[in-house]
Formats: C-alpha cells, structure tokens, sequence
C-alpha cells in the first residue's frame, strides 16, 4: 500500500509540473469564469424548469472533463514509462498492481482536484448569475461515488490501451473508435434528459460503462432520486470495476514489457486467461 | 536451499512464440562474487536475466534468489539495471533517486542523507536538480549505479553495463563493482564483449543459442584450453607446417604465423619439429583469449 502511495504522489507531483496541464485544463475555465462574473447577470433568466437540466448537463460535462485529460495523461505516463524502459526498474521494486493501481489512484486525485476547481468556479459563476441550486449531501456523495467507479472504468481501458500498444500510431488507431464510443452517451443525454423514466434512461443508469454519467443525470433531473436504482446501479459497479481492474492488470503486466511488437487481439486475450 | 548461493538456476527454459530463447539452463552464481554472463546478442543473456528478476516467467526449470523461490519475495534485496536508459527522462536527477529508493523500501528518513552521499561518491552532486536527460550518456550510468546502489541491496543483475561507455566512464564503473563485491555484494552482469568480462568477473558463463556452452571461474576455463595455439615468426620454407600432425590449422599474416594445435600441450611437439627446419625468430604460447575460446565453441567442436 505505501508504495501504492508512493508512486500516486509521482504522479501527481510530475503532472502538476508540466505546464501544459495547467494551460490545458485549468485555464479556459478560469477565463470563463472571469469572463461570467464581469458579465453578471443575464439579460433573460432561464425557464426554472431547465435549472435542473442545465446543472444536469454541467455535471456530465464536469464528469467527462476530469476523466477525460487524466485518462490522457495516464497514457502519455504509460508510454513513457514504456520507452524510457523505466518500467523494467520498476517491476524489480513493485509488482504490475501495484504500479497501475498507484498511478490510477495519483490521476484520481488530479481528476478531483480539476473537479472541485471546476465546481467552485462555477458555484461562483452560478450564484453570480442566479442560477445557484444547491447539492444536497447525499446527492456529492453519490457524486463522488459514481465520478470514482467511472474514472476507475476509464483509467482500467487507458492502461490496458497504454500497456498493449507499441507505437502511438497503434495508440491512435485504438483511441479514435474508443473516443466516439465515449462522446457517444452525451448525444443521448437530450433523451434521457427529456424522459428520465425512460427504458433508455433507466437501462443506461444501470448498465456500468455508462451508469455513472446517466445516474448523476437523472438524479439531478428527476424530483425524487430513483433509490431502488440506484442501488442496483451501485452494486453492478462494486461488481464489475473489480473485475475490470483484474483484466486491466493482467494486460498490464504483459504489455508494459513488449516493446516494438504489436500484440494482436488474440494474444492480448491469452495473457488475461494466463495466470 | 544453498545459503552460499546468490541465485541458482536449474533446467530453465523459455520460449516465444515458439522460438526457444533459453534452454534448459542450469548455473549457479556464488555469493559475494562478480559473475558474468557472456554470449553473443540474441544468445538469450537478456531473457534469463529478466527471468531471473520475476519480470518474465520461465516456461520450465526453477529458481532461487537469495534463497528465495523468485526475486519478487527478495524484491527489496535485488536491484535492476536494464540494458537501455531505465530512467525518467524528465524527471529531476534527485527527485528520480527520491523516488525510486523509497519504492524498494529504503525509510523515509535516510533517504536524502543517502543521495547525499551517493551523488557525491558518483561526481553528480552538481546535477542533483538538473533533468535527467540533461544528463550525459556516462553520468546517466552513474545515476543509475547509485539508484541500483542506494537501496543497500545484496544483489545487483545489470544488463550490458558497459555499453557505450567511453575509457574513463569504464574504469568509474570497473571501480564500483570492485567496491560493491568488496562490501560483500553479489554483482551479475551480461555482456557479449568478452575482453571486460575477463579483467572483471570471478565466474563466468557462456551462452550460445540459448544453451550453456561454458561455466566455471576464468581460471578453470583457462586451464582447459591451455597452450593450444603458438604465434610465430619464422625465417625459411614454413609450407610443412600445416601438414604436421599436432597442426590444427594455421593463419598467416606478413611475417607472424598463428599455429592452432590439436589437443593441449603440444606446443614442445611443435617446437621439435620446427627446430633444425626453420629458424625461429619469435615465439609465443598462446593462451587463447576468452574471445577465442569462445569463438572457437561457437564455430564448431575440437578435433
């Protein structure tokens, strides 16, 4: 566990070094904030009615813009890690667990920092505005929960991808089908944000790859959470996400070590059944 | 479970893809020596080396590192030094030792007290806020003696440590594994430069297509193939020379003449029968280089 730890604060620490990062990701926001607060309130005030839905959207958005860089910064540490063969230094202190679980658990926690930066900003922006609606302490924690089985989700595919590839043009041959399958639930967040009882809604809510980004969706959105559901969603993901990172670990440990050769899907299935 | 052994192998093996890398590879490395594994490249050096720091499985076979079934339970006893760079590009020189030396377990509070040292020790004390690849090839080998080093370990696998090092950057190296053996270190190193293993390691082993061809100190390595081979200058009609019977072969360039001999410790049968033929003008006794011998192995048997 201490050297989980260890190598989490590396990871965070060589992350918060590099200045693209901070010009990347914390620096549009900031400007619009600036931007909303100079322009205070808006002309015409919203339909209440939409407030749920638009807090709704904000939370996807804020979702996917923590998980999303992160999952790229995981990648990028991957691949050098991989070419600078530091991995093999590596692997003669820690065990291939060790070593993934240590850096999903260092970007979790700049996904989180990037998360409580983006909603003070726009807390700040929202009671400018008038549009403040305050969470409830249920609703962060069930927040927290599901932004953590969902970014453990993500980072188990980025570290599989990241490990199994060779070349960044393998990397970008995998990444471009893998991002239209993640921009894929925001187009349908319309419907289910327009019929939150759905079947749609309630079997995307519970399906685990997209549950964390629907639940939220329809939490915020329905007058009353939908609890059974909800609990039904939380077990599948407690179950699943394990299993996830036990797959992705596999792949990792393999991977991290072939270097040149592109593993095909057939052989990357072996090393998961292999012990 | 042998305690005097650092690692013992036995009848390890290893394939990919069907292709077999090592094969039923048995050795046992001594403790507190320098021991070299030697073969030309694709021999399969990498591959028992990695099998034998737990980052690749063998296929068949077993083995013990400090006694332990594999060195992922002596983990924290073992350090690595790969063949290429095996450090953080970006990463500042100290914060790179920081790092690795709290991830094999050195306490918290020695650890900046030990860089201190060890980067004094290593000429870098200078650098230590420098990115490492700021860093000249020769100092990056320095940091990565001292971050295989600094965790105290009671043995060192290094993987090619010698290449691409320039004169000076060798003797600093040759100089650090003598200290470390003399503090009662176990070193193992793979390199297919025959002539720095020679002046350097106790015991050696060599590799050739996966398989053991040789294993033993230089000494006694040395011992069986003694005197097989004489360097000459000689004045007169030396054409008989290839026609006598204890000749295996012979090389001629200019005016030296390299004489193989058949079997050992023919080289006064020889001398017997030059004499009164030939005047002999120089002479030497050849005791063949470990990159003959092994040359001599790797192209085909004796006769």
């Amino acid at each position: 566990m201490n050297k989980m730890l260890v190598i989490a604060h590396r990871e965070f620490t060589e992350v918060l070094r590099a200045k693209t990062f901070w010009f990347g990701i914390l620096l549009p926001p900031i400007v619009g904030m600036i931007f909303a607060l100079v322009m205070g309130k808006p002309q015409s005030v919203p339909n209440p009615d939409m407030l749920p839905i638009i807090a709704g959207f904000m939370y996807i958005v804020i979702i996917f813009l923590a998980i999303q860089p992160t999952s790229q910064l995981l990648l990028a540490s991957l691949f050098e890690e991989k070419s600078s063969r530091v991995v093999e230094v590596l692997f003669s202190a820690v065990s291939p667990f060790e070593l993934m679980a240590g850096k999903i658990l260092g970007l979790v926690a700049v996904g989180l920092m990037i998360t409580v930066v983006f909603v003070t900003m726009m807390t700040v922006v929202a009671v400018r505005t008038g549009l403040f609606m305050a969470p409830s302490a249920a609703l962060l924690a069930l927040f927290l929960a599901y932004y953590l089985f969902g970014y453990v989700m993500y980072a188990c595919v980025f570290a599989s991808i990241g490990a199994a590839c060779s070349t960044s043009k393998d990397v970008e041959a995998v990444m471009g089908p893998l991002l239209l399958a993640m921009i894929l639930p925001i187009t349908l967040s319309m419907t289910v944000a327009r019929h939150p009882d759905g079947l749609l809604a309630v079997a995307l809510s519970i399906f685990p790859p997209t549950a964390p980004m629907f639940m939220i969706l329809r939490i915020v959105i329905l007058p009353t959470p939908p609890w059974l559901e909800i609990a039904i969603s939380l077990a599948l993901l407690a179950a699943s996400v394990p299993c996830m990172v036990w797959v992705a670990a596999k792949i990792f440990r393999t991977g991290m070590l072939l270097y040149g050769k592109q593993a095909k899907l057939s052989e990357i299935i072996r090393w998961v059944r292999s012990l | 479970m042998d305690r005097a052994s650092a690692i013992i192998l036995d009848g390890v093996s290893k394939s990919f893809d069907g292709v077999c890398a090592v094969r039923g590879l048995s050795a046992q490395v001594p403790a507190g020596t320098i021991y070299g594994f030697l073969g030309p490249n694709g021999a399969g050096k990498t591959t028992t080396l990695r099998m034998i720091m737990d980052i690749l499985r063998p296929d068949g076979g077993r083995i013990e590192v400090l006694g332990a079934a594999s060195a992922r339970q002596a983990k924290d006893r073992v350090s690595y030094i790969p063949e290429e760079r095996g450090l953080y590009p970006r990463m500042k020189v100290r914060s790179v030792l920081a790092f690795l030396a709290a991830l094999k377990g050195v306490p918290k509070k020695e650890i900046p007290g030990r860089i201190e040292s060890w980067l004094k020790a290593m000429d870098l004390s200078g650098w230590q806020h420098k990115e490492v690849r700021a860093l000249s090839r020769g100092m990056q080998r320095r940091l990565e003696f001292i971050v295989a080093a600094i965790s105290d370990p009671d043995l060192i696998v290094m993987d090619e440590p010698f290449a691409g090092l320039d004169p000076l950057n060798l003797d600093l190296v040759r100089d650090i594994m003598l200290r470390m053996r003399a503090a009662g270190k176990t070193i193992i190193l793979s390199t297919h430069i025959m002539v720095q293993a020679e002046t350097l390691c106790d015991r050696i082993l060599l590799i050739h297509r996966g398989e053991k061809v040789l294993d033993g100190s230089l000494d006694e390595i040395r011992a069986s193939y003694e005197s097989d081979a004489v360097v000459a200058e000689l004045d007169g009609d030396s054409g008989f020379i290839e026609s006598l019977p204890m000749v295996r072969g012979v090389t001629r360039s200019e005016r030296r003449i390299t004489i193989a001999l058949r079997g050992k410790r023919r080289d006064q049968e020889l001398l017997a029968a030059l004499v009164g033929k030939v005047r002999v003008r120089a002479l030497e006794i050849k005791t063949p280089s470990l990159h003959e011998i092994f040359v001599r192995i790797v192209r085909g048997p004796n006769e």
